[in-house]
C-alpha cells in the first residue's frame, strides 16, 4: 500500500520542460564524459572478465559482492548498479541519513529478477498529517545483459512500482568491473545510468517517452502499478564509480540525479550538492557496513546483510549410517536364498518387530510393512527428517540389514498425517552396487523409480501395533507481530503458548491451542477499523484486547486418499483466531506430475473477540477451485478461484521459489470483485511469504520452520480462511520435484 | 518507536551475523603432550589389537580416533573400509584413498578416483581424473574435476608409536574447477597399505590426514 501524501504547490514538477539550449547541452556533455572515461578504461585497463556466477562445480559461496545501495538493491550510494546479486541470495539492508531510514529486503528470484520490498520512515516530516512519514514500496529488476569481457551488465529497475510512493521512478543502468585498472590494486566498477522519475529529477535531458508523469494523488488508495506513469517525463543521466580495494575496503563515489523535492520543500535535509562519496567496511564476510557524506550536507549509514539461502549458517549434520550388509553371492550360497520363510505364521510379526526397531534407531517409524518371498514393501513417516530422501536411504539401509537375501525389490511408501503420498522402488542389487560408486545419488536416481502410493497397503500386513492413540504436546513461548502501523511500525504481542496433538486412527487428528497474552502493545493501536467490507480481518484489534487467555485453534480432522492419486480433509471445529467453522478439501496431485488441481469449500461463522467457545453472528461460505503447478527448479506458482471471507469473488495468484533445504520465499497478490474504493487503503491484497527452516540454523535435522506471511497491510478484501492442514502443503515434499530435489542426501 | 524498530533489525542483523561460520566437527580434543591419549574411552594404543586410524582435520586441528565398521572386498581387489568415530562420523577410504566422509557437515559423497587408487596400489606414477562429488548446502551435489599427476617422491621413514618403517612417499598433484591440490599418500610397500596419509576432502573441509596406528 502506497501512503499518500499532499503534495505541495511550491515545488517545481520534477524535470525541468524548459530548459534553455545551454543547459541541455551542458547535460548531453556530462553524459558523453561519462562514456568517455568509460571507453578509455576499457582500453587501458588490462581486463579479466569477472563472472557474478559461480564457476562450473564450485560450491556458491556466501559474499557480499554486489555492494548495496541505500535502497537496498546492487548499486552505489542512492543510484543504482547494472549488476545483480548471486542467484537465490537474500539482502537486508538499514540506510540511514537526514532523518531517512530505509529497511529494505532485497531477494534474487532468479538469477535475472531481483524484487524489493521496503519499509521507510522519514523524520520530521511535519505535514498532511505525519510527524514522521512512513511508507511501504516494491522494486522490480530485471538484468538484460550480463557482465561479459567487453560488454557491461546492463539493468533495468522499476523503483517504487505500485502507486503513488514517494519513492517512484525508472532506470536503465550499466555496471563494468575492471580489474586492476592502470595497475590500481584491487577492482573497479564504473556505472553509468538513465534515470526517470525520482531518479530523473536533476539535469533532465529529455523526456523520450512524454513529458506526461501524473502528479501524485492525494486521496489515491495507492498500491496499484501505474503503468501509465512508467518511464514517463524527463530521464536524467547519473553514474558513479566504486573502488573495491581490496576484500574488505570499498570507496564509492557518485553523481547523483535525485532532486529529493518533496524531502527538500519539508525541510527534512537541505541538499547542497549533487556529489555523494562513502567508504564500505566488510565487516564480516556476511556483513557489509558503510559511512557516506551525502548530497554536501548529511551523513549517512548503511548496513548491509546479504546471505544465500543455499549455505545454511550450521552445515546440515547426520551421524553416519549402519553399513549395508552384504548378501553372500547367490551362486556360491544359494541355500540363503530360499523363500519359504515368507511363509511361516510369524514371520510377519517377526519382521515388522525387526524393521521396527531398526527404523526407530534412525528416527523413523514404521506404519505397515507388507512382502513376499521377494519384495517388500515398507510404509514408513518420520518426525525427524524434513529431507524425504533421507528417509528413503535409511529406510532402504534397514531392508537391506533385515529382510532375508531372497528379498529383491523394495518398495518405499513416504507417509505424512496418514496419507501414502508416493511410492519408491529400488532393487536391493542396486543399492548393495551403487554405494561407493562415484556420484553414486545420481547412480541412484537413475535406477529407481517413483509412483503414486495406494491407498491402502496389500497383501499380507503387518501394522505397526503402538502407533495409535498417540499423544503430543509442547509449551512455547508465541510472538504474534503486527506491522506497518504509521503510529507503530512493529507492533507485538508475546505471551505462551500450549499446543497437543492427539492422533486417535489413521488419518484423524484432534489439534488445539491455547494462548496467554503475558505482554504486548497490539491492543493499543488507536485506530479501529473503518472498512467498508464485513470485518472479517481488520478486527484484529479487537480479538487482541478481549482477553488474555484465548483458544487459537481447537478442531477435530480427517484426512484420507479416496484413490491413488487424490487426497481429501474435512476439519471442523475453531479453525482459526477468528472464524470456526467446517473445512472440506479434495486434491488431485499424481505423485509425478507438475501440476495438481483443488477444490476447497468452506462454511465458517465469525467467533466471539474473546476467542472462547462463541460465534458472532456474521457467518459466510467460501470456496476455492486452486490449480498448483511446479515449473521446475524450484519455482511454484499456484492461482485460487473462488469467493473469500468477506463474500468477494476473486483470484489470488502467487509464485514462490523453493530451495531445496526448505527456504521458501514468494509473493502473492489477490484481485476480487470489491473496488479499489471499497477495499481501502492498498487498493488490493499483496504480500511476502518466508519459510526458514530451522535446520538451516541449527544444522541438525527437524521439521520445524518458521514462516511468515507479510502484507504491505491487512484489509478484509481477498481474505482466507487461515486453517491448517491444507492438502497441497503437506504432500509436495514427498512427490517427484520435491524428492529429486532432495536426492543428494539419499547416501547420508 | 522508530528506535525500537531499528533495534529489532539489529538484533535479527546481529542474530545472522553470530549464527554465519563456524562448523564444529565431531571429534575430540587432540591428545596431551606426552604421547598418551586423551580420554578414558579411547583405546590405548600399546594395548589395543582393534584396527586403529587417527584422522586430523587441518582446519579445525581436531583429532579423533576412528574404528573399522565395515570392511568390503570389492569386484577388482580393492578394499573398502569404513572407518568410524564414537559419534558416528564415518570416513571412507579405499585402499586408503579418501572415497567419501559422513557426518562432518558438506561431506564428500563419493568420489571417482579410480585412477589415483590405481597408482597407490603399485606404487608406480600415474595420471588420470580425480573428481570428487560434494554435497552442497542446497541438497545437491558439486561435481569437481581434478586432473591429477601422482609421482613417486622416494623411499622415507615415517614413526609409527615406537616403530619406525620405510614407506614409499606418492604425491599427487591435481588440478581443475579452479583448484589446486597435493594429496600426500605414505604406502608399506611390503602390502600397499598407506600408512599415513594428507588427502582433500573438498572446499569446505579442507585437508584431512590420516595415520594408520594398528591395522
Amino acid at each position: 500500500m502506497m501512503r499518500t501524501f499532499i503534495r505541495p504547490t511550491t515545488v517545481p514538477p520534477c524535470g525541468f520542460p524548459h530548459l534553455a539550449a545551454t543547459m541541455k547541452s551542458v547535460r548531453f556533455r556530462e553524459l558523453l564524459c561519462l562514456l568517455a572515461i568509460w571507453w578509455i578504461a576499457l582500453c587501458a585497463a588490462p581486463q579479466i572478465a569477472v563472472a557474478q556466477g559461480q564457476l562450473p562445480g564450485q560450491l556458491p559461496n556466501t559474499t557480499s559482492k554486489p555492494s548495496l545501495n541505500f535502497y537496498g538493491v546492487p548499486g552505489l550510494i542512492d543510484m543504482p548498479g547494472g549488476e545483480a546479486l548471486p542467484d537465490g541470495q537474500v539482502a537486508i539492508g538499514v540506510s540511514s541519513f537526514g532523518g531517512q531510514t530505509r529497511t529494505n529486503f532485497t531477494f534474487q528470484f532468479s538469477p535475472r529478477i531481483t524484487v524489493s520490498f521496503r519499509y521507510v520512515g522519514v523524520q520530521d516530516w511535519n505535514s498532511g498529517g505525519f510527524g514522521t512519514y512512513r511508507d511501504r514500496s516494491f522494486d522490480f529488476r530485471y538484468m538484460l545483459v550480463r557482465e561479459g569481457r567487453v560488454v557491461p551488465a546492463v539493468s533495468v529497475g522499476l523503483q517504487d512500482f505500485a502507486g503513488t510512493g514517494i519513492y517512484a521512478g525508472e532506470y536503465v543502468v550499466a555496471t563494468k568491473t575492471l580489474d586492476r585498472p592502470f595497475r590500481l590494486r584491487g577492482q573497479v566498477r564504473l556505472t553509468t545510468g538513465l534515470g526517470w522519475g525520482r531518479l530523473g529529477g536533476l539535469g533532465g535531458i529529455g523526456s523520450p517517452f512524454g513529458s506526461d508523469r501524473p502528479a501524485f494523488n492525494p486521496g489515491d488508495t495507492g498500491g496499484e502499478p501505474a503503468t501509465d506513469q512508467w518511464f514517463r517525463g524527463p530521464v536524467s543521466p547519473f553514474g558513479g564509480i566504486e573502488w573495491i580495494v581490496n576484500n574488505r575496503l570499498g570507496l564509492k563515489a557518485e553523481y547523483a540525479s535525485d532532486a529529493y523535492p518533496a524531502e527538500t520543500s519539508r525541510g527534512v535535509f537541505a541538499r547542497e550538492s549533487r556529489l555523494n562519496f562513502g567508504a564500505e567496511y566488510q565487516f564480516r564476510p556476511n556483513l557489509r557496513i558503510g559511512a557516506y557524506w551525502l548530497y554536501g550536507s548529511e551523513f549517512g549509514v548503511n548496513f548491509q546483510l546479504q546471505f544465500n539461502p543455499r549455505t545454511p549458517a550450521e552445515p546440515y549434520r547426520l551421524a553416519g549410517p549402519r553399513p549395508i550388509i552384504l548378501r553372500p553371492d547367490q551362486g556360491a550360497n544359494p541355500a540363503a536364498y530360499v523363500t519359504n520363510w515368507a511363509k511361516a505364521q510369524n514371520a510377519p510379526m517377526v519382521i515388522r518387530d525387526a524393521m521396527g526397531r531398526e527404523l526407530a534407531a534412525d528416527g523413523i517409524r514404521l506404519d505397515s510393512i507388507s512382502f513376499t518371498a521377494i519384495r517388500v514393501e515398507a510404509r514408513v513417516f518420520s518426525d525427524r527428517y524434513d529431507n524425504f530422501a533421507i528417509l528413503v536411504g535409511r529406510t532402504a539401509r534397514a531392508m537391506a540389514r533385515i529382510m532375508p537375501p531372497s528379498v529383491e525389490m523394495f518398495d518405499i511408501v513416504l507417509v505424512e498425517g496418514g496419507l501414502a503420498l508416493s511410492k519408491v522402488t529400488l532393487s536391493r542389487t542396486d543399492l548393495e552396487t551403487v554405494e561407493f560408486e562415484a556420484n553414486a545419488s545420481q547412480e541412484l536416481l537413475s535406477r529407481i523409480t517413483i509412483a503414486d502410493a495406494s491407498p491402502q497397503v496389500g497383501g499380507p500386513t503387518a501394522r505397526a501395533g503402538e502407533l495409535y492413540p498417540r499423544f503430543r504436546w509442547a509449551l512455547g513461548p508465541y510472538i504474534q507481530p503486527s506491522f506497518f502501523d504509521p503510529d507503530e511500525p512493529v507492533r507485538a504481542d508475546f505471551g505462551i503458548s500450549a499446543v497437543a496433538y492427539y492422533r486417535f486412527g489413521p488419518g484423524w487428528l484432534l489439534a488445539g491451542e491455547l494462548r496467554h497474552r503475558l505482554a504486548g502493545n497490539i491492543e493499543n493501536g488507536p485506530r479501529v477499523s473503518d472498512s467498508l467490507l464485513p470485518r472479517v480481518r481488520t478486527d484484529a484489534l479487537l480479538y487482541a484486547r478481549a482477553a488474555d487467555t484465548a483458544i487459537e485453534r481447537f478442531f477435530v480432522s480427517k484426512q484420507w486418499k479416496p484413490g491413488l492419486n487424490t487426497y481429501a480433509r474435512v476439519s471442523v471445529g475453531y479453525l482459526e483466531q477468528m472464524f470456526g467453522g467446517v473445512s472440506a478439501e479434495l486434491l488431485w496431485k499424481p505423485a509425478t506430475s507438475r501440476l495438481g488441481l483443488g477444490v476447497e469449500a468452506n462454511f465458517v461463522r465469525q467467533r466471539d473477540f474473546d476467542q472462547r467457545f462463541g460465534f458472532q453472528d456474521y457467518k459466510v461460505a467460501t470456496g476455492y477451485l486452486s490449480a498448483y503447478f511446479d515449473f521446475g527448479r524450484g519455482y511454484f506458482g499456484q492461482i485460487d478461484v473462488g469467493r473469500y471471507l468477506a463474500g468477494d469473488v476473486g483470484a489470488t495468484v502467487s509464485v514462490e521459489r523453493q530451495f531445496a533445504n526448505g527456504w521458501r520465499v514468494g509473493g502473492f497478490f489477490t484481485m476480487t470483485d470489491v473496488s479499489s474504493a471499497e477495499f481501502g487503503e492498498g487498493s488490493f491484497d499483496k504480500g511476502i511469504t518466508v519459510t526458514i527452516p530451522i535446520s538451516w540454523f541449527s544444522g541438525r535435522p527437524t521439521r520445524q520452520s518458521i514462516r511468515t506471511v507479510i502484507r504491505p497491510v491487512q484489509r478484509d478484501g481477498g481474505a482466507r480462511l487461515n486453517v491448517s492442514g491444507r492438502l497441497y502443503e503437506q504432500i509436495r515434499n514427498g512427490h517427484l520435484t520435491d524428492l529429486r530435489n532432495d536426492w543428494g542426501r539419499v547416501w547420508e | 518507536m522508530r528506535h525500537a524498530r531499528l533495534g529489532w533489525v539489529f538484533c535479527a542483523v546481529l542474530f545472522l551475523a553470530a549464527c554465519a561460520g563456524g562448523r564444529e566437527a565431531t571429534f575430540a580434543p587432540p591428545p596431551e603432550t606426552g604421547g598418551s591419549i586423551a580420554g578414558a574411552s579411547q583405546p590405548e594404543i600399546v594395548t589395543t589389537t582393534n584396527p586403529t586410524l587417527e584422522v586430523t582435520l587441518e582446519s579445525s586441528g581436531r583429532v579423533a580416533l576412528l574404528a573399522v565398521y565395515a570392511k568390503r572386498l570389492e569386484a577388482d581387489g580393492a578394499t573398502l573400509r569404513i572407518w568410524r568415530t564414537e559419534d558416528g562420523a564415518q570416513v571412507v577410504l579405499r585402499d586408503g584413498v579418501l572415497i567419501a566422509t559422513r557426518g562432518l557437515g558438506n561431506d564428500m559423497e563419493s568420489a571417482d578416483a579410480a585412477a589415483t587408487v590405481e597408482a597407490v596400489r603399485s606404487q608406480t606414477p600415474a595420471s588420470g581424473p580425480h573428481t570428487l562429488y560434494v554435497r552442497t548446502g542446497d541438497n545437491s551435489i558439486a561435481a569437481i574435476n581434478l586432473a591429477c599427476n601422482t609421482g613417486r617422491l622416494g623411499v622415507e621413514a615415517i614413526a609409527m608409536g615406537d616403530r619406525a618403517s620405510d614407506a614409499v612417499h606418492l604425491q599427487a598433484v591435481c588440478t581443475g574447477s579452479s583448484y589446486m591440490i597435493r594429496n600426500d599418500y605414505w604406502v608399506d610397500p611390503a602390502e600397499s597399505t598407506v600408512r599415513k596419509s594428507r588427502q582433500w576432502a573438498g572446499p569446505e573441509l579442507g585437508y584431512m590426514r590420516t595415520r594408520l596406528l594398528r591395522e
